[in-house]
């Protein structure tokens, strides 16, 4: 019940909300699953969210405020300051990931998603690992 | 020590020590010249002008001498005077004599008879009567001779107690012719009588010597100029010559003079000699203003002409140099746009142009060098945004092309999987297929933009310290692991404990072991890949061998060439031919190196070293 977790995932691209709609609630059960199709007043309507996510995956190329405009704003909001952030995108060649890290993501995760190992990458992201899943 | 002390002064100041210098040597050179010659002059002027004194001086003793014998002679013949001698009658005579003194100047006369007995004896001044008497005189004029004579005299009122008297005698004849008798008038020669034979003059002093006594002089005080007697000069002049000193005297109190000792010829020669005092203080005190005017006019043009050329070196040479010197320091301080002002087309002139000249060079060349900075700055501004420029675009290619095919590997998955509903095997077997392919295109675009940004030097490196090795090689040896899946072979990992930390670019570490994994796995159909690990010299070394076709020495440089593959490559079908050269070219841009041992038919062993901590490689994250 409360041991599962709540899940934000911001996304433009249907195709890739379709996609992780069906691991996280399909596949894994995950009942506590919000979904952004945009970044519109991103940080009040973060804010309104109860119960508060504890695992935040964001895509990048996003309008108006892309993922690093969205993860700064996290971060600064007391609750999800300490909470895994994970960018979920397409763009991973070697210095976007750099940007990402320097941002201060908690991982990365490139699209295409290894459905395979998905799941376990899940539980490990949860426990507080860094993930960085590049290559599929 | 001195001199440097002088060397350090200023050229102004060095200038004027030499000029003023100069001056000093200049006067005191005008004024020994001056001073020796004008003495030289003044000696000849005041010995010549002595000698005329002594002419002049003689041929006044001679008028008084001649004067005295015409006294005498009117006296002879004036009336009555014959007659009354003839009588020897005192009273005629007496009476005529004293008619006839009236027109003459002499201060006795006195009348002696035929036989020398003194008839009468008259005074006209208040005259002292003779002690001795001048027999000679008498007998000489007794037979007709006319006869001067200097005698000297008793005088009481005179400081020596004698005089000098200077007495002419002359016959007196009777109406028949015969002489009766004679007369001696006399002058004695006092100090007025000297006065009017030095014609009153005050810088000249005339006194009569005899016998070591002065008996006479023009002086009141006579001044002493030497011993009266017993010297040459006076014995000179006695003996009839006049002497004259040969050099200046000075008298007790300093003033100059010139002595002559003069012989005076009154009848016979006589011991009785005057002595002439020259004096020479105007002539000195005129050679003292020559003297002093001439220094006065040649040290204010001296002067004058230091000023002159203090001003002129000021103006003309110190001044220009001290603004060159101004220039020179602003322009070294690094304002290369000052000039020196060139005011003039001498030496200092060209100096001043020369150094402009040498300034606008400087200047030119800085621009230049300014210009040329800029250029490049400009140039690697230009570069660094076409680097950028193209980062985006591939960064771009790459997520665009990735998205589409995210969309056709996951969604074939979920339908292989059963997500959606049931599939057959041959259906699932063909959309395995979808997926594999769709898998390759994803890893051939990620390998052609890596290729395209090696090929364009815009690959940067994120380094960071403190890299893990262990967590990248259990990754790879697990993609390998799913690579080798369908096939006979083993993936055998041997890695040494306690690998230190590195420095690099994390995904770039993997992606080079990956690629070299990777490649071994693929071209290995039986046997196993064996994936080990030690650290070597500074260096990590990665060892992956292989039991697959090997390859020939010919072929082995084609692995690393982009977009070469060998005939196992070729055959095997597949692959880009990218994943070696762009595995070499990041281990490079490590400042590792990756090469390659291979045996045909047995296998291939690609080796890798990377270094732990390169100096070349700078953390961008701690």
């Amino acid at each position: 019940m409360s041991s599962q977790p709540n899940v934000l995932y911001v996304e433009d691209d249907p195709q890739s909300r379709r996609i992780i709609q069906m691991i996280l609630v399909k596949r894994m059960a995950l009942q506590n699953v919000t979904i952004l199709e945009n970044s519109l007043n991103f940080q009040t309507v973060v804010s309104t969210l109860d119960p508060k996510p504890n695992l935040i995956f964001l895509d990048i190329h996003m309008q108006p405020h892309d993922g690093f405009e969205m993860l700064a704003m996290l971060r600064q909001l007391e609750w999800s300051r300490h909470i895994p952030i994970i960018a979920l995108t397409a763009s991973v060649m070697s210095e976007e990931i750099q940007q990402l890290r320097t941002a201060g993501f908690s991982g990365c995760l490139a699209k295409p998603i290894d459905l395979q190992t998905f799941p376990e990458t899940f539980n490990q992201i949860l426990a507080g690992k860094t993930i960085w899943r590049i290559t599929t | 020590m001195r001199i440097r002390r002088l060397q350090n002064l200023t050229l102004n100041v060095k200038v004027s020590l030499l000029l003023i210098t100069a001056f000093v040597i200049l006067l005191a050179a005008v004024t020994i010249v001056l001073v020796v010659n004008i003495t030289t002059l003044t000696s000849q002027v005041s010995h010549e002008r002595t000698v005329q004194e002594t002419s002049l001086i003689q041929a006044q003793f001679q008028e008084f001498n001649k004067s005295l014998l015409n006294t005498v002679q009117i006296l002879v013949g004036a009336q009555g005077i014959g007659d009354a001698v003839s009588a020897s009658n005192a009273d005629h005579l007496k009476t005529a004599l004293l008619v006839a003194l009236k027109d003459v100047n002499i201060d006795q006369a006195s009348v002696y008879d035929a036989s020398g007995k003194l008839i009468l004896h008259q005074f006209q001044n208040a005259a002292i009567p003779d002690d001795v008497v001048p027999g000679r005189l008498i007998s000489l004029a007794l037979i007709g001779v006319n006869v001067t004579e200097l005698v000297p005299q008793s005088r009481e009122s005179t400081p020596s107690g004698s005089s000098m008297v200077a007495m002419a005698a002359a016959p007196v004849n009777d109406a028949t012719g015969n002489v009766v008798g004679v007369i001696i008038a006399e002058k004695e020669v006092n100090n007025n009588v000297l006065q009017q034979i030095n014609f009153g003059r005050s810088d000249i002093q005339l006194s009569l010597l005899y016998r070591g006594s002065i008996l006479a002089s023009t002086a009141d005080n006579r001044v002493d100029s030497g011993p009266l007697s017993g010297n040459d000069g006076v014995q000179q002049a006695v003996n009839g010559q006049v002497w004259i000193s040969p050099a200046y005297i000075s008298d007790s109190v300093g003033h100059l003079q010139s002595l002559a000792y003069v012989p005076i010829q009154i009848g016979r020669n006589t011991e009785a000699i005057a002595v002439l005092q020259v004096y020479l203080d105007n002539l000195f005190s005129f050679q003292q203003t020559v003297v002093r005017s001439t220094l006065l006019v040649v040290g204010a043009l001296a002067l004058g002409t230091m000023l002159f050329i203090i001003i002129f070196m000021r103006l003309g040479i110190v001044d220009p140099l001290r603004q060159l010197t101004a220039v020179t320091r602003t322009l070294s301080g690094g304002d290369y746009s000052t000039r020196a002002p060139v005011t003039s087309a001498d030496e200092i002139g060209q100096l001043a142009g020369s150094f402009n000249g040498m300034a606008d060079q400087i200047k030119g060349l800085i621009d230049n060098l300014e210009q040329r900075v800029r250029e490049t700055q400009a140039a690697r501004e230009r570069a660094e945004r076409s680097d950028q420029v193209k980062s985006a675009f591939l960064a771009s290619m790459s997520h665009e092309l990735r998205t589409p095919l995210n969309a056709v590997i996951n969604f074939t998955q979920f339908v292989i999987d059963g997500d959606v509903g049931p599939v057959s095997e041959e259906q699932g077997t063909m959309l395995s297929e979808v997926v594999g392919s769709a898998k390759h295109l994803l890893n051939l675009i990620n390998d052609v933009l890596d290729m395209s940004k090696i090929e364009a030097d815009s690959l940067r490196l994120f380094v960071e310290d403190n890299i893990s090795l262990a967590d990248i090689l259990t990754n790879v040896a697990s993609i390998g692991r799913g690579l080798l899946a369908n096939k006979p072979v083993e993936l055998h990992t041997s890695i040494s404990d306690n690998l230190p930390m590195v420095r690099g670019d994390r995904q770039r570490i993997y992606q080079i072991l990956l690629n070299v994994v990777s490649n071994a796995c693929k071209f290995t159909e039986e046997g196993e890949v064996k994936l080990s690990a030690h650290e070597s010299d500074n260096e990590i070394v990665f060892e992956i061998a292989d039991t697959g076709p090997g390859i020939p020495a010919h072929e082995q440089s084609l692995v690393f060439a982009a977009f070469k593959q060998t005939t196992a490559g070729l055959s095997q079908g597949g692959g880009t031919g990218l994943g070696m050269p762009i595995a070499k070219s990041l281990a490079e841009a490590h400042g590792g190196r990756l090469w390659l041992e291979s045996t045909p038919g047995k296998g291939s062993t690609f080796y890798i070293a990377l270094p732990i901590k390169s100096n070349e490689l700078v953390p961008q994250l701690t």
